[in-house]
């Protein structure tokens, strides 16, 4: 089928069409124009009483379908027992950074630092647990939620973690920024079960204190008997 | 001896399908079967176990199967129930695939030729691994080919630890072997010990040694409920389909709580004891045991597991995939000698083939209780299912082999296509709440994945018009004509089916979101198919475009369909993200570019098309502009 | 004359507005992965013209960024087709039986066109948050903010005064209606970072009044963001004038909610609440959430459905209702529709989405009349083709 030159075959005549299709296309360009008087007004009403005080859900980002959250199982269960297997492992040796105050090690707590300063305190303890106590992602949401932070996913550890050697042996570094409080740790694997080295306080005089607890870490000698 | 051609086809076709049963049997004393047909909970529904030692080998080693050092082949099944019972001899198989070894910078690790690699092999690096993985690229549709690699062999040595450890708490022989005690053991242990707990907790006296005892199987167990990934022990009757089953390490450890342990325990503990002194009666005694206790619990679903697992060992699409290889053959020998015959028996086998992919759908629909088409596998098995049907339509019609040739070209190509979407894992995995709704997957998500066939369809058979319309000398006006209907009739199905569909899926975003249109990338996708398929009905209606630029055009149908199809998914945008891709983009440029490159060849002049018709529309062309140069100077 | 005619109605004129379509929903979708759906939108499809360049961060970004393609716009597009189809009609067709199919098709398309106009000029989508046990009577936009002074003297209610914040262009003065007040907005931006200035001298800031002085508010503009997941947060410094009296300099901000203490602006007799907050539309009606049910796949994270069960309790008791809301299954109420959209706080708030679209059957309409048609010129066609083949 050829499209010949259009022959207006009707019984009405040209100018009766030429009018319709004017209109037609005039009434189709005025609904494009309303699209530009799209403005809002100030306006005014009245509501019924509201309670100031409340405090509204607040406002979501649209999405028909909220992400799926990965099921956390970061909750340590310290059960009793840990202390035995605690005294079991070896003990540590470590330098006390300057400036920095060495208590006495207590129950499960293999060390105890603290250190003040016009930011305000921290305190590093150093503890030990048989097995993997549910895993490095596990720990670090752990930790993260203690600083009121979102539990993190597998992919975005990377951002906050570095291997890092303690004793001679493979661990990480850990470098959690909260608000008002953060946290640098290193998590050690070690022989069966996991050491926990967490300088927790606020944000200033843990951030500021950076290099010293850097120090602590390449000081630190676990009692080894593997090797 | 016309008829020995019959024969030859169809008892190649006969060999192709009984090969493909074969390959599911397995000879032991153990009744793997029955073994096979155990019941998990993975992913949300209920599943047999071979189910997932199929999957989980799919992803690791890219293959159904296990080939040892020794050059035993292992099928899915006895590679699980080694993995499970005989850590120690699973570690053995060579089953990571690695692609390019060395490009992993691991030194030792590569072994000239070799592909699949053991756990063992992988142990030594196992740490350089997960510091490597810790470095790449978060973002996994930004990592290069390395990274991915990376990623992957991770993820692998992660599944493959988790499945590990999925009926019974892992450790060596000595473990193994006496598994039942350690469980007696352990529930013996646990009023004793919460005893000495409580009095270690009130500061009193208490028994370190029976409380050390006890914490150590604890904290065991509590490291086993978080790695162990199948969920083995149902609920204890009268059973709800929608609760969770546990994971093995979940089930002992709510012991403590007095809940009885759930005899599903003792019992695989049993049949690992038994499998691993090689006792075949015992084994074979507490596997019908364990599957008396499941019909018992679960009537409804025993059918269901017992039909997967059927299904499994019978492989129908890949039994398709090569009867299409076949057919496609056979028809383009057909064209050259034997026309009668060889299209015929060809014709047949398309119809059997057909069949036993019509057959593949069904049972999916069967176990998944879902319309056909639920992710993006299911869509690749449907096209080339509903251009078969297409294509047996016109074959009936036009009798000359086309339409059975490229029907089959593209049943091929689509499930290869679906072969490799199925290396990611469960193709039967469950829908997400939006789109939850069997009614609209039978309706918009069918109907459109039927408009992608016929508009593949019809591209191929355009495709086919060019080739041999300027290669091939003997394409005369009659096939032309004929090829140009099939391609115009085709056309009009995808456009309609298409245009329907995507109507449909207004509606059910309007019931979803409140909008009937939302501009969402596949939206915009469908939006072009049925733009494209209205460019070309009405440039045919207008005579705008001839032959040459109609066939052009449906080649382009295939560029606009694989970007609706796969392109829209592979952007990280929109409502409509749930098939995500990372690895097919490079097969879609190439696919792409063969396209333009087609369509390019579609648009040569008259005077390059070697074929009798394109000579003579060639001799039309200067006749008239003869005429035109004459009347001009006239 | 002739010569429009013979142009607007010509089939080259369908096949060549067709293919720009195809163009510019290629190179839109392609732009959504920077723009977002929602920009977009207004980019590509709710314009005249538009100018695509190849995006930085696609791969060979850096050195392809010069290439700029401009296309006509969705409206100009649409405008056309629409005309377009129109003067073929009443050009080149004839009404016969034949053509009848056909007919029903182009009605069909006409009216989704015109339809999709509607709903892009009268439509308004938000969002209501209801908690569990709680009720609500609001829904608030996405995007759009609204600049509020509220009056809570009066005992029985309170009184609402607001000015779109599109309106707020640094320099214009606006009066604030119903009150004896006008705003001059001193500076506005669509997206900030908003915090406190920490130890050290404090910034010096443009307010002069509220809480930026006494909490030592700074604020840092920030590209906004396009984003499906992020809200941008809209802040503007806005002076509040009384007759010829300044009543002093405040920041308000989108992000300064319920959880802040209110800012009052003393206005003699009367004193008003000041914010700045996302647009609110308040309902003759409360909607209760009774239950919010959240249920996944059995030994997985997966949700398969979701359903709040709701109770509204309408200002006018016989428009009293109770209804179940879930996915595929909304609410149509007073000329509303309530989806089940998301949800917060671990199951324990359900947001829904409001739609209001007097136009909504409008596509239903013309899908009946394109499926009609479809089926009567396929319907043709075909048995032709099988008359045919038989004769």
């Amino acid at each position: 089928m050829r499209q010949t030159a259009p022959i207006v075959k009707s019984i009405h005549s040209a100018t009766v069409l030429e009018r319709r299709l004017r209109v037609y296309c005039l009434s189709v360009v005025c609904l494009l124009g309303l699209v530009g008087c799209e403005q809002a007004e100030p306006t005014s009403y009245l509501i019924p009483k509201e309670d100031r005080a409340v405090t509204m859900p607040t406002p979501v980002a649209d999405s028909a379908e909220t992400k799926a959250s990965a099921p956390t199982n970061g909750s340590m269960r310290i059960l009793p027992g840990m202390q035995a297997a605690a005294d079991e492992a070896g003990g540590v040796t470590y330098t006390v950074p300057e400036g920095w105050e060495d208590l006495p090690a207590s129950g499960i707590r293999k060390a105890n630092l603290k250190v003040s300063d016009e930011n305000g305190t921290a305190e590093l303890t150093v503890l030990v647990f048989p097995g993997d106590v549910g895993g490095r992602l596990a720990n670090i949401n752990r930790w993260r939620g203690q600083l009121g932070l979102d539990d993190a996913t597998p992919e975005d550890l990377s951002k906050f973690t570095e291997s890092y050697s303690i004793s001679q042996h493979p661990g990480l570094y850990v470098r959690l920024e909260g608000e008002a409080q953060s946290i640098l740790g290193g998590l050690l694997p070690f022989h069966g079960s996991t050491w926990f080295f967490k300088f927790l306080g606020s944000s200033g005089t843990v951030l500021g204190n950076e290099a010293k607890m850097k120090a602590f870490l390449d000081s630190v000698q676990l009692e080894d008997s593997h090797h | 001896m016309k008829k020995i051609i019959y024969l030859i086809v169809y008892g190649i076709a006969t060999l192709v399908i009984m090969g493909g049963l074969r390959s599911s049997k397995v000879d032991s004393d153990f009744d793997l079967a029955a073994f096979a047909e155990l019941p998990v909970q993975v992913g949300g529904r209920i599943k047999p176990l071979d189910s997932v030692a199929r999957n989980t080998l799919l992803i690791l080693s890219g293959r159904q199967k296990v080939v040892t050092d020794e050059g035993l082949t292992l099928s899915p099944i006895q590679w699980f129930i080694d993995l499970t019972m005989r850590p120690e001899v699973a570690d053995t198989y060579p089953i990571f695939k690695i692609e390019f070894p060395d490009d992993l910078g691991l030194v030792g690790l590569a072994e000239q030729g070799q592909r699949y690699y053991s756990f063992n092999e992988l142990l030594p690096f196992s740490e350089e691994l997960r510091r490597l993985h810790g470095e790449i690229n978060p973002a996994p549709e930004l990592r290069s080919p390395y990274e991915k690699q990376i990623a992957d062999i991770n993820n692998g040595l992660l599944r493959y630890h988790q499945v590990m450890h999925s009926l019974h708490p892992v450790g060596g022989p000595e473990r193994l072997d006496r598994l039942v005690d350690e469980y007696q053991s352990y529930l013996a242990t646990i009023q004793p010990g919460m005893i000495e707990l409580r009095k270690q907790q009130a500061g009193e006296e208490f028994d370190a040694a029976l409380l050390k005892r006890f914490i150590t199987f604890a904290d065991d167990y509590l490291k086993l409920s978080t790695t162990a990934y199948l969920r083995v022990v149902p609920p204890p009757p009268p059973v709800d389909l929608l609760e969770d089953w546990k994971n093995i390490g979940l089930e002992l450890l709510d012991v403590m709580k007095d809940d009885p342990l759930s005899p599903y325990v003792t019992t695989y503990a049993s049949l690992t004891m038994a499998y691993r002194s090689g006792d075949a009666e015992q084994f074979n005694h507490e596997v019908s045991e364990l599957r008396e206790r499941f019909i018992a619990d679960f009537p409804d679903d025993i059918s269901r597991v017992h039909y997967e697992r059927v299904f499994n060992g019978l492989q129908p699409f890949y039994i398709s995939m090569q009867l299409y290889v076949l057919i496609f053959l056979a028809v383009c020998i057909s064209w050259l000698r034997w026309p009668k015959e060889l299209a015929k028996a060809a014709f047949w086998v398309l119809v059997l083939a057909f069949l036993i992919h019509t057959f593949g759908l069904l049972s999916r629909m069967y176990i998944q209780g879902r319309p056909p088409v639920t992710n993006l596998y299911s869509s690749a098995v449907f096209v080339g299912w509903g251009a078969v049907l297409l294509g047996i339509f016109i074959e009936k019609f036009f009798k000359n082999g086309i339409g059975a040739a490229m029907a089959s070209l593209v049943g091929f190509c689509t499930l290869i296509i679906a072969h490799h979407l199925a290396m990611t894992g469960d193709t039967l995995e469950m829908m997400r709440a939006v789109l939850d709704s069997n009614f609209w997957l039978a309706t918009h998500v069918v109907i459109i994945t039927f408009g992608y066939s016929a508009i593949f369809l019809a591209g191929t058979l355009a495709i086919l018009f060019v080739l041999l319309g300027v290669f091939s000398s003997r394409f005369n006006k009659d096939t032309a004509r004929s090829l140009s209907a099939m391609v115009y009739g085709i056309i009009c199905f995808g456009t309609l089916f298409s245009l329907v569909g995507t109507i449909l899926g207004g509606i059910w975003a309007d019931q979803s979101w409140g909008r009937f249109w939302g501009w969402d990338p596949k939206e915009n996708g469908a939006l072009m198919i049925v733009i494209m398929g209205a460019i070309y009905l009405h440039a045919r209606w207008g005579g705008i475009c001839k032959d040459r630029g109609l066939m052009a055009l449906a080649i382009w149908g295939n560029i606009i369909t694989a970007w609706s199809w796969f392109g829209t998914n592979m952007l990280p945008v929109g409502l409509h993200s749930y098939g995500r891709m990372d690895s097919a983009y490079a097969w879609l440029i190439g696919f792409v570019i063969v396209q333009l490159v087609l369509t390019a060849t579609a648009l040569l002049p008259w005077r390059f098309w070697r074929s009798e018709f394109g000579q003579a529309n060639n001799r039309k062309e200067k006749k008239r502009s003869l005429i035109a140069a004459e009347n001009a100077e006239a | 004359m002739k010569f429009l005619f013979q142009f607007f109605s010509s089939l080259k004129l369908t096949v060549v507005l067709l293919s720009f379509s195809l163009v510019l929903i290629f190179f839109g979708t392609l732009d959504q992965v920077q723009y977002g759906i929602w920009h977009t939108q207004e980019l590509y499809f709710e314009s005249f013209l538009v100018v695509w360049t190849f995006p930085e961060h696609a791969p060979l970004g850096q050195h392809l960024h010069w290439i700029r393609i401009p296309m006509p716009g969705g409206y100009l597009l649409g405008g056309m087709l629409l005309i377009n189809l129109l003067a073929a009609h009443f050009t080149r067709f004839k009404m016969s039986w034949m053509k009848c199919g056909i007919f029903l098709i182009h009605s069909g398309l006409i009216l989704l066109l015109i339809s999709e106009l509607m709903t892009d000029i009268l439509a308004v989508e938000s969002q209501m948050p209801v908690d569990e046990g709680g009720t609500s009577n609001y829904s608030q936009g996405f995007r759009e903010n609204e600049l509020v002074f509220i009056d809570r003297s009066h005992p029985e209610h309170d009184s609402v005064h607001t000015i779109p914040a599109s309106l707020l262009k640094p320099g214009k003065r606006i009066d604030v209606p119903n009150t004896p007040l006008s705003i001059r907005t001193v500076r506005y931006h669509g997206n900030a970072e908003i915090g406190r200035a920490t130890s050290g001298s404090p910034a010096e800031s443009i307010a002069t009044r509220g809480a930026a002085v006494r909490m030592g508010i700074i604020v840092n503009p920030k590209p906004e963001t396009y984003s499906e997941d992020e809200i941008n947060t809209v802040t503007a410094f806005v002076e509040v004038i009384k007759g010829e009296d300044s009543l002093g300099t405040w920041l308000v901000s989108n992000v300064m909610d319920e959880r802040f203490p209110p800012q009052m602006v003393d206005a003699g007799d009367r004193s008003f609440e000041i914010a700045l907050r996302f647009t609110r539309h308040y309902y003759p009606f409360e909607i209760e959430l009774i239950d919010f049910k959240h249920e996944k796949y059995p030994g997985t994270e997966v949700p398969f459905n979701f359903s709040s069960e709701v109770k509204v309790t309408h200002q006018d008791s016989t428009k009293n209702q109770k209804a179940l809301i879930y996915m595929n299954h909304p609410l149509r109420y007073e000329g509303l529709t309530f989806f089940q959209a998301s949800f917060a706080n671990q199951d324990k708030t359900s947001i829904f989405q409001v739609v209001r679209n007097p136009g909504w059957l409008l596509p239903y309409l013309s899908v009946l009349l394109m499926g009609l048609g479809m089926c009567v010129q396929f319907g043709m066609h075909f048995f032709k083709f099988l008359r045919k083949q038989r004769g």
